[in-house]
């Protein structure tokens, strides 16, 4: 989809798949039935206002490969609305992820799941504020964060569960570690480089958390890393 | 031709071999027996150049090669496979991908449509599904069919030295038959040389090894032939030992 520059950027989605490839720097988007909608965001700031209304799913699948960029998501539940987020990152410089979702109905799911690598001397921040209003039930809210931190720099991962409500399935969790020696190893003893087996794991850990339909398109921005 | 000669290898500061001498001649098929815990998996790892495990003394050589000066990638490179006991999960990397980038570490030359030609004919040969090929490499497998893929990486990358950690765990008897039969004829067709390292005799019925070896205390206690395996899986390695060395 391709928008205009300037002023806040308002999309309908209503029983689609729709590819989010230009940004403004805020969009609303309101979601209507089932729907799925991919971003590739290439260095800029992204700010995203969703609504998904009552018994609606959205499908989002962002991808952001940051120089020096933040990107913050800001969306909102109604009764049985559901929301699966899978945003996957590469920090180049510095980079910021901003979520909050808010159940405001009963019956209401939401599933986030982040994966980042750290470049060499970058710096990621990834905070999660999920929020589930007093007074509904049925309601289920899992964060979950992995950074690949490839130097000591800093990574600060922040999985929030703000429940005002008795009856929730509510989980976090988040880890911060290096790439896995045992699958570096596995990879160089089929005869691929160190260089090469890394940023074929590393692709993976990012890939894996995508969609079919989007893999594709981020292989693409990936193979020139 | 590998050429081990007094090798000693150290884990965590712990020694685990002491001395091993091992030659197995291009073709050779031979087979290193002993109970848990006496370092069979550490020599496939020491010759595949894990860093985890340190050499003290001792030289590993491979076709005029010594290994120890090399990574692990260029020691797959010289021909040398490990096939592992366990073999690790790699999330959104498929096997396609990974064997085409090893393919082509190899120098092998060849469209799309040739390279997807040669893992079809490897899927027909091993009976296994095509969908292997772009399964996410071991993801969601059984231990068996962790195995079935090594083995198919093994067809596509004909190496001249196979490694095999304890193939027979997590097989069944009928994929134990089609795999150990399979490594059989790859053997003799491409005159490749195999290390089996097991504890259990009944893989050996169908990879016949021209060796046995036993090992114990870190180096080769034992030597024999296949006959070797017989008396052991009768005796226990103990009993096997009086009137064999």
């Amino acid at each position: 989809m391709d928008v205009n520059k300037g002023e806040e950027n308002k999309i309908l989605l209503t029983d689609d798949i729709v590819y989010l490839d230009k940004f403004v720097k805020k969009s609303f988007v309101r979601v209507v039935g089932n729907c799925t909608l991919n971003a590739i965001n290439l260095h800029n700031n992204m700010s995203l206002r969703i609504e998904i209304d009552k018994n609606s799913v959205l499908v989002l699948n962002i991808f952001d490969y940051a120089v020096l960029n933040e990107v913050t998501l800001d969306i909102t539940l109604d009764d049985g609305a559901s929301l699966i987020l899978n945003d996957a990152f590469i920090a180049d410089v510095k980079y910021g992820l901003y979520i909050d979702t808010k159940l405001y109905g009963s019956n209401a799911s939401v599933y986030v799941n982040v994966r980042g690598i750290n470049e060499e001397n970058a710096t990621s921040t990834v905070i999660m504020n999920g929020c589930v209003a007093g007074g509904i039930d049925g309601v289920t809210l899992n964060e979950y964060a992995k950074v690949i931190n490839k130097s000591d720099n800093s990574a600060v991962l922040i999985p929030n569960l703000i429940v005002n409500t008795n009856e929730v399935e509510a989980n976090h969790g988040v880890s911060i570690g290096s790439i896995n020696c045992d699958e570096l190893f596995y990879l160089m003893s089929k005869g691929i480089s160190n260089s090469d087996a890394s940023k074929m794991i590393e692709n993976g850990f990012l890939l894996s958390i995508m969609d079919e339909d989007v893999k594709e398109k981020i292989k693409n921005v990936l193979v020139g890393r | 031709m590998l050429k081990i000669k007094n090798l000693h290898v150290e884990a965590d500061g712990k020694k685990i071999i002491n001395g091993l001498n091992l030659n197995i001649v291009d073709g050779e098929i031979a087979v290193v027996m002993g109970p848990n815990g006496v370092g069979k998996s550490t020599i496939c790892k020491t010759i595949m150049g894990d860093q985890n495990y340190k050499i003290t003394k001792g030289s590993i050589n491979y076709n005029g090669v010594d290994l120890l000066e090399k990574r692990t990638d260029e020691i797959a490179l010289l021909g040398v496979f490990l096939l592992m006991q366990n073999p690790v999960s790699i999330p959104g990397v498929t096997n396609a991908e990974m064997l085409r980038v090893a393919s082509g570490e190899r120098g092998i030359n060849e469209s799309i449509f040739e390279f997807n030609k040669r893992l079809n004919e490897a899927t027909l040969k091993l009976d296994i599904d095509k969908s292997y090929i772009h399964h996410n490499i071991n993801e969601f497998m059984s231990g068996g069919e962790k195995k079935k893929n090594e083995m198919l990486q093994i067809e596509i990358l004909k190496p001249g030295l196979i490694l095999l950690d304890e193939l027979d765990s997590g097989l069944d008897i009928d994929s134990l038959k089609i795999l150990a039969t399979r490594l059989y004829n790859y053997s003799k067709e491409n005159k490749a040389s195999i290390l089996i390292i097991t504890h259990h005799v009944n893989i050996l019925e169908y990879l016949q090894p021209d060796k046995v070896y036993v090992l114990e205390d870190g180096k080769i206690q034992a030597e024999g032939d296949l006959s070797l395996a017989k008396k052991i899986e009768k005796l226990g390695f103990k009993g096997a030992f009086n009137g064999c060395e």
